[in-house]
């Protein structure tokens, strides 16, 4: 699209010369308008020079005078930060509502459900009761099958055979377990004697 | 009552405003702090720039301050943090400036101060960007007439281009700033630049 020459830009033109946003047709004015391209380049020289302006910084202290200032609540709990959050804005109460319906909603359509199919309810516990208890006699069995074909299996019974020998076994593992429990309470047991760097 | 210590984990610089407020609200003195810090800077800028008297744009700019941090519970968060504590700064420097008439001022000082010392302590500082002693002298010089040139604006001309060209914002946000119309935004900032560009024009020459 042409552009008469006449036609100069206007303050918006400017303003997307100066972001590079520029249609052709501006940028083809430009080159050939000798006062608009004077006024885009003085414009661009004078935001350059604005953006370039330091910050001014307040004395000393000034953030220590703001806080002796400033009433800062309280800490507060983890739930109540929850819900302040939960209540900020729209969108998060919108969504937490939507979450809470969400959860009710299919609280209650399962409680109904329940309550309108009992038999199939039996039926279904029923059988996975009776399969739990199968899969639970098999595990055993396979258990002592495996255990029992053990090589070592008989020399173990041979020593425990009599009431004697297995109250023998029972008694020695009973002292190895005090033992060590004593020994373990020793070694975690905290000094009591005052140590140094203990106001740390 | 002592404060429960922040978590030593918590990387300030790359939470946003928002999440820095949530954490004020919930009681933390470092995010207060860490508010503070964040705007410390562009706020004492832009104030000091429309009254034109450090003193008095310190005591405006702890005004601003602890208004909006007095005030956090009433913010609301979908809007940007920015926005709204500079709509605060600039209502106190705009009710000042109504208060005293204070609206174009020279670099010299402010026409309050009694004595030299007060004129020099009220003084404009031209502040640099840390860069090598000649472009400083330079950019001393520039920025001086620049900020020569803004003082001689009017209020309303000084706040958009101040806001827009200074600290970047956009049309729309300093139009929610200053409660202003787009357009009304757009044409101020545009006349201000002609005015300054007037103002500076022996520059070119």
């Amino acid at each position: 699209m042409t552009r008469d020459l006449e036609q100069h830009l206007t303050a918006d033109e400017l303003d997307l010369v100066h972001e590079n946003r520029a249609p052709a047709s501006i940028r083809a004015h430009l080159t050939m308008c000798a006062d608009c391209s004077r006024l885009a380049e003085t414009d661009r020289q004078l935001v350059h020079a604005l953006s370039r302006l330091a910050l001014h910084v307040p004395s000393a202290g000034f953030e220590d005078r703001v806080m002796a200032a400033v009433r800062i609540p309280e800490p507060i709990s983890a739930t109540e930060a929850l819900r302040r959050r939960i209540f900020s804005t729209r969108r998060s109460l919108l969504m937490a509502a939507t979450l809470v319906l969400g959860l009710l909603g299919s609280m209650g359509a399962s409680v109904a459900w329940s309550l309108t199919h009992r038999e199939a309810l039996l039926a279904f516990s029923r059988s996975v009761q009776h399969g739990l208890l199968d899969i639970a006699w098999t595990t055993v069995r396979s258990l002592v099958t495996s255990l029992i074909e053990q090589p070592w299996y008989a020399g173990v019974r041979g020593v425990l055979d009599t009431p004697e020998r297995l109250a023998f076994a029972l008694g020695a593992v009973m002292i190895g377990w005090l033992g060590g429990m004593l020994l373990l309470r020793r070694l975690i047991a905290l000094p009591d004697q005052r140590v140094a760097h203990e106001s740390f | 009552m002592s404060r429960v210590t922040e978590a030593p984990a918590v990387n300030w610089p790359t939470l946003t405003d928002q999440e820095v407020v949530l954490r004020a609200r919930a009681g933390s003195e470092r995010a207060y702090r860490e508010l503070v810090r964040r705007y410390e800077r562009p706020i004492f800028s832009l104030i000091y720039r429309m009254v034109r008297d450090r003193e008095l744009a310190e005591d405006l700019a702890q005004e601003t301050f602890v208004k909006a941090l007095n005030a956090l519970d009433s913010y609301r968060p979908e809007y940007k943090f920015s926005s709204w504590i500079f709509k605060i700064s600039n209502n106190a420097a705009i009710d000042h400036l109504r208060r005293r008439e204070l609206d174009t001022l020279s670099l010299e000082g402010s026409p309050h101060a009694a004595t030299p010392d007060a004129i020099e302590a009220t003084a404009l500082q031209i502040g640099d960007r840390g860069e090598t002693p000649l472009d400083v002298v330079e950019a001393k010089e520039l920025g001086g007439e620049i900020e020569q040139a803004i003082a001689r604006l009017r209020p309303e001309y000084r706040q958009c281009i101040l806001l827009r060209h200074v600290d970047g914002r956009a049309y729309e946000e300093i139009a929610e700033i200053l409660d202003l119309p787009l357009g009304t935004v757009k044409t101020y900032i545009h006349r201000a630049r002609n005015e300054l560009r007037l103002h500076l024009a022996h520059l070119r020459e």
